[in-house]
Order: C-alpha cells, then structure tokens, then sequence
C-alpha cells in the first residue's frame, strides 16, 4: 500500500513550514520575554 | 567520503570560534551564580521562550540529523514519520511538568521524587536505571563527537572527542545550567536554519514529484505504509522515547528551572517544533538514489546529500548542525547526571548534613569528575559500549508507569513501584537477547503496567503530598 | 553462460535414443558445471559478498575487494534470474569497495559487479528478501497501540482530574 504523492507532498512541506518559522516563532518570544525582563 | 568532508583545518577553525564562544559566554553567565539553585537550576525562573528552546535543543541529537536520514533510507516514510514520534515523549511529559514543580518547589532532581514518593528501595532501582542510562548516554554522545567529527572532516578520533567534551564540560562548570540554556538557544537556531537550508533546498533543486516517481520505480519498499518491520518497531521505539523522557533528570531538572506554569506550554511548543525535523532531516534521505548517491554505509546517506546538493557548504552546514546538536545534548546530560550524583549520591546517600554552600562547591568537583571520566571510558572508543544505549530500552520503559502514578494518585505502594521497574527491566532484557531489540521496551513496559496495577488493586499507600513540598526524608509507608 | 545443448534434432532408435538422452544430459551437466566452477574461481579472488544474504528489512550492504585491476564507476547489476537474463537495476557508483542498498521488495535477487565496460568483474550473490511477517508485526503494533491508549487517557483524565480531592 504506497502512501499517495499527495499525502508525501503535504507531510514534507508542512513539515519544511513549520521548521522554517520555528526560528521565527522562538526569536519572537525571547524579545517579548526580554521586554518584559522576564526570561529568567 | 571525500565530499562530506571539510578540511580538518576548516574544522578546527569551527570548532574554536564556537568554543571559546560558548566557554566566554558560560564564563560570563555564571558570574552571578550564587547558590546551588543558580548553578543547578538556573534560578528556577525561566521564562517560556528559554524553556521551549532548551527541550527542543537537547532531545535533538546528532541522532536526529544523522539516524532519521537512516532509518528513512532503510525503512522510508515510516522511518521518518516513526522516528518524529520521539516528539511525544515531550508532548505528554507537559502536563507532568507543571505537577512536577507544584508538587515540588524546592525539589532538585526526580531522585528527590521517587525517594519521598516511594521509599529507599524504589529509589536505589530507579538511580541504577538512571545511572545505567545516563552513563551510556554520556559515553555514546561523546563518542559520537569523535566519530562524526572524523567522518565529517578527518579529524582524529581522539582530538575530536576530547574537544568536543572539553568545550562542553568547561562551559557546563562556568555557568551552570543557565549556560546550557543559553547556549542550547543559539544551538538551536544554528540547527534549524541548517535542517530548513539543506531541506528547502533539496525539496527546490530535485522536488518531490521526482523523488516520490524514483523511489516507487527503485526502492518501492520506502513508501510503503504496510512496511512489516517499521510497523512492529513502532511502538516499541515511541516507548523508549517516552521512557528516556519520563524518567531522565535532563527534563525533571528542567521542570524545577522553569518559571511557575512554563513547564507545559514550553514541552508542548518544543514536542510540536520538534516533531518535523526528523521528516525533513529524513526526507533527504529519500533523494538519495535520485542523485546517482548511493551511500557505502546508510549513517552517512544524510551528509552525502547535503554535500551533493550544496558542495563544500553543504559539509560546512551538516559540521556545524552536528557540532550544536551534539553539544546542546552533552551539556544537558554532563549537568543532569552531575546533579543526580550530587543531591542524590552525596547528599542523599554519603552526606546528609551538607550545607547549601558545601553542596554549591561540591556540585562542580562532580561535574569535572564525570567530564573526565565520561572522557576516559570513551578514549578506547568501544562501540559496544556506546551499543548499550540500544538496551537501555527495557530499563527506561519500565519506570513510565511509577512516574505516572507516582505523580497523580497517592494510592502506589513504594514497594510495587520498585517491583514494576526491576521485573519490567529484567524481563525487556530477556525479552531483548531472546526475541529482539524491538521488543524490550514495550515488554518492558507492558510488566511495569501489571505489576503497578496489581499493587494498586492490593494496596493503598496512602500517601501524604505535603512530604514532597518540604522534602522529607523519611515517607509514609 | 553456457547454452543448453538441443538434442531434438537428434534422431535414433527409441532404447538408444533413451540411453543416449540421459548420456548427453550427464555431459551437458558436468560441463555446465566445470563452467561455472572456472568462472567462479576467476572470480573467486575478486569477491563481491553481501550482508545480510537473506533480508527481512529489503537492505543490505554489498562488499567486494581486491579490484585493483578495475577501478570505479562501477556498475551493479540485480536481476531476478541467475543468468541475468532481464536486469531489473542496474546503478553505478564510484565507491571503492561497499555499498548499502535499501527498499527491495520480497524475493530472491542475484546481484553483481561490472566495470564501466560492462563486464562481469566479480562473483555473483544471492539475495533472498523476505518480509517480516505482517501478521505478526501488527500484533506488537496493537499491543503498543493498546497501551499507548491507556497511556493518554490515564494523563488527561489524571490532569483534568486535579481539582478534585483524592
């Protein structure tokens, strides 16, 4: 049973996505942290 | 191999900019450390943004940018997809980790734990199981820098190794725990922007339409999802994962760091941030044959992608991604184990009486002392040694359970929870040599479930939570 | 490969034709098999060995040493047929001495080595590919699943459950 392109292809570029906005997402809470003086 | 690899000059001048960029910078944070907390537990007030990327950092391994693409060449969609499941681990422990630090303030490691919460003898297996998984993890992580560092630019075996520890122990002792947060932030930046440079590229120069069409026509095997032997390891892996992270002082130490209430939102966004990164870091793997690759040993398959699609700074990535994600988990687990020896061995066990300051002062001779020993018993490069991390899976499986009930109900009985981690840990490695390696944890585990479930239906423990708050020594029996 | 010899056109009395069948077999054999044995011993110093030769995973990795008389790209080929008489893939590499190739479905292989040249370098392997057992691998599956199950639902219904008294 071969997993279907379609599938594959959504699994990958979701996964490229959020990878790629993960350092985005984490760079923003550290300002926002830092801001607050509340990182640690 | 010659297209993996830097020059080893190329490779000293990497390793010395990041290290004595991570050393000044652990220098620099641990000046205001003051107390056993500061240096143990960086304050215990770590905000979200630290905590999420500290979690992520240190379950990335160099497994994870180099066995994902393996296993994905070997047992393809599942291989990836099987092994992002690792993410759950953190994902469930989220919850955990706010009832950690609410059950225990003042708590210092999950030996404090299972010492109230269950008496001396659960305690004694679980640091043997603590102890037996850490160690194996410390020798493998260390002698995986040696490896990788010569696969990937010929550096000598034995230099690679001890620079590898050598960076990471001395900012380890600097700062304390404040400098393997901090320094598994900048880690993990470094390592995603190389796995989304090396993935996008791939998904952009080669594309998936190509690399699906090929794989059906060459290995078909690799998507299918009725793979027989990805199916039967599955589980088996999910709760190896699950038990690592439900037992190990790396993420209860991390529990006690972080502010009240960042325990859970933390582990959730690092198991969600996570769980992608073996896709991708996999799915290369898949463009392999595309590229006329095809690799003399699978470990490899992932650099010789990178190096085939990006040249020389493909190898210079894959170099700097393993360095950071070999570090940001050596240093976790350098500092992790050191605590478990020092609140529990030499406070717990030899020292009772010893101050604040004693332990502060002391806490540091232990960490040099493991650094150098880690070193020593990983100079003979023993693979057989750095092999026993594989079993490590009956031991670890077999205290998810105790964890879980130790954490929410009162009822578990110290003495059914030592059971239920030495017969599940006994019977995962019998189950081990006897069947195989993809049975041990979940048999592990499965025995761990029935004795616990026998001891709650025999008898009430009754236990009193308040001990855990003040950390009294002796417990309710 | 040696051919086999036709002896249709051969025409005599029935007994002798019967005798004489069974006598140009035996020579037919035992040449096939002095053959095969002199090829194999050509190539016997050249050894292309393979780990495991029966896989239950579809990989496995390929060995061959003492080639300095040919030098990379070489080719490898995998058939399904012991003459290689339909070749089902065929990939070249320029590494020295190994390769670890994956994603073979079930059944019997025989693999070798070419030069650039196409021609045959080394011995042939035998590779069986046989699958686990589904059935089986679905049983560890649903016993991991079960207790994943529990697993979930003891966390949420333990934390949903934390404001109330013990």
């Amino acid at each position: 049973m071969l997993v279907d392109f379609s599938i594959f292809k959504f699994l990958i570029e979701l996964a490229l996505i959020v990878t790629g906005l993960s350092p985005v997402i984490l760079l923003g809470l550290l300002i926002k942290d830092w801001l607050k003086g509340d990182i640690w | 191999m010659n297209e993996i690899q830097l020059s080893p000059s190329t490779a000293y001048l990497i390793l010395l900019f990041f290290g004595i960029g991570w050393i000044a910078f652990g220098w620099w944070l641990g000046k205001r450390n003051r107390t056993i907390d500061d240096f143990m537990l960086a304050g215990r007030n770590v905000g979200l943004a630290l905590a999420s990327t500290t979690a992520m950092a240190t379950w990335i391994t160099s497994n994870t940018t180099l066995v994902a693409p393996q296993l994905t060449y070997q047992f393809g969609i599942w291989g990836m997809v099987g092994y992002s499941m690792a993410a759950l681990g953190l994902i469930f422990f989220a919850p955990m980790a706010n009832r950690i630090k609410q059950l225990m303030p003042s708590g210092y490691t999950c030996g404090d734990f299972i010492r109230v919460r269950y008496g001396k003898l659960a305690w004694y297996v679980f640091l043997f199981v603590s102890f037996f998984y850490g160690l194996g993890w410390l020798v493998s992580l260390g002698m995986a820098g040696g490896i990788l560092l010569q696969a990937l630019s010929g550096l000598d075996y034995h230099i690679g190794m001890t620079i590898i520890l050598f960076i990471c122990v001395s900012y380890t002792l600097l700062g304390g725990l404040k400098a393997v947060i901090a320094t598994d932030y900048i880690q993990t930046l470094i390592i995603l922007a190389g796995v989304v440079f090396i993935g996008y590229v791939c998904w952009q120069n080669v594309g998936l339409e190509t690399i699906y069409k090929n794989v059906s026509i060459q290995q078909p095997q690799l998507l299918n999802l009725l793979f027989p032997a990805a199916i039967m390891f599955l589980f088996n892996n999910i709760f190896f994962g699950i038990g690592e992270i439900f037992h190990s002082n790396v993420w209860w130490s991390r529990a006690f760091a972080f502010r009240v209430g960042i325990g859970k939102r933390a582990y959730l966004m690092a198991g969600l941030l996570w769980l992608p990164i073996p896709i991708i870091t996999g799915f290369v793997a898949l463009a392999a044959n595309t590229l006329g690759i095809y690799p003399s040993s699978p470990d490899m398959v992932g650099p010789l992608v990178a190096a085939k699609l990006l040249g020389s700074v493909g190898a210079i990535f894959v170099f700097m991604v393993v360095f950071s994600a070999l570090a940001s988990s050596l240093d976790s687990l350098l500092a992790a184990t050191s605590d478990l020896l020092t609140e529990d061995v030499y406070r717990g066990i030899l020292f009772p009486d010893s101050s604040q300051e004693k332990l502060f002062k002391v806490s540091k001779y232990i960490l040099l002392g493991l650094g150098i020993t880690t070193w020593l018993l990983c100079l003979p490069r023993l693979t057989t040694l750095g092999e026993l991390l594989n079993f490590t899976g009956a031991f670890v499986a077999s205290t998810i359970w105790p964890v879980v009930f130790g954490l929410y109900r009162n009822r578990l009985h110290g003495s059914y929870a030592a059971i239920a981690m030495a017969s599940g840990t006994a019977l995962g490695l019998i189950a081990y040599f006897t069947v195989g390696f993809y049975v041990a944890a979940l048999v592990s585990c499965l025995v761990s479930l029935i004795v616990c479930g026998i001891g709650l239906w025999l008898k009430n423990a009754d236990f009193d939570w308040q001990l855990l708050k003040k950390l009294e020594k002796n417990h309710v029996s | 490969m040696i051919r086999a010899l036709n002896i249709d056109r051969i025409f005599l009395e029935p007994q002798t034709l019967y005798s004489t069948y069974f006598i140009l077999m035996f020579i037919k054999n035992l040449i096939f098999i002095l053959l095969t044995l002199t090829v194999e011993s050509t190539f016997a110093d050249k050894k292309l060995s393979i780990t495991p030769d029966i896989s239950n995973e579809g990989y496995f990795t390929l060995n061959w040493k003492q080639l300095e008389s040919f030098s990379p790209p070489y080719i490898i080929q995998t058939s399904k047929d012991i003459d290689f008489r339909k070749v089902i893939r065929e990939i070249s590499t320029t590494n020295p001495n190994q390769v670890h190739l994956s994603g073979f479905e079930d059944g019997k292989y025989y693999i070798r080595l070419l030069n650039a040249q196409k021609n045959q370098i080394t011995n042939s392997v035998e590779l069986i590919v046989k699958h686990q057992n589904l059935s089986h691998a679905f049983i560890l599956f649903f016993i991991g699943l079960l207790l994943f199950i529990i697993l979930i639902t003891l966390i949420i219904r333990f934390n949903l459950g934390l404001g109330r008294p013990e």
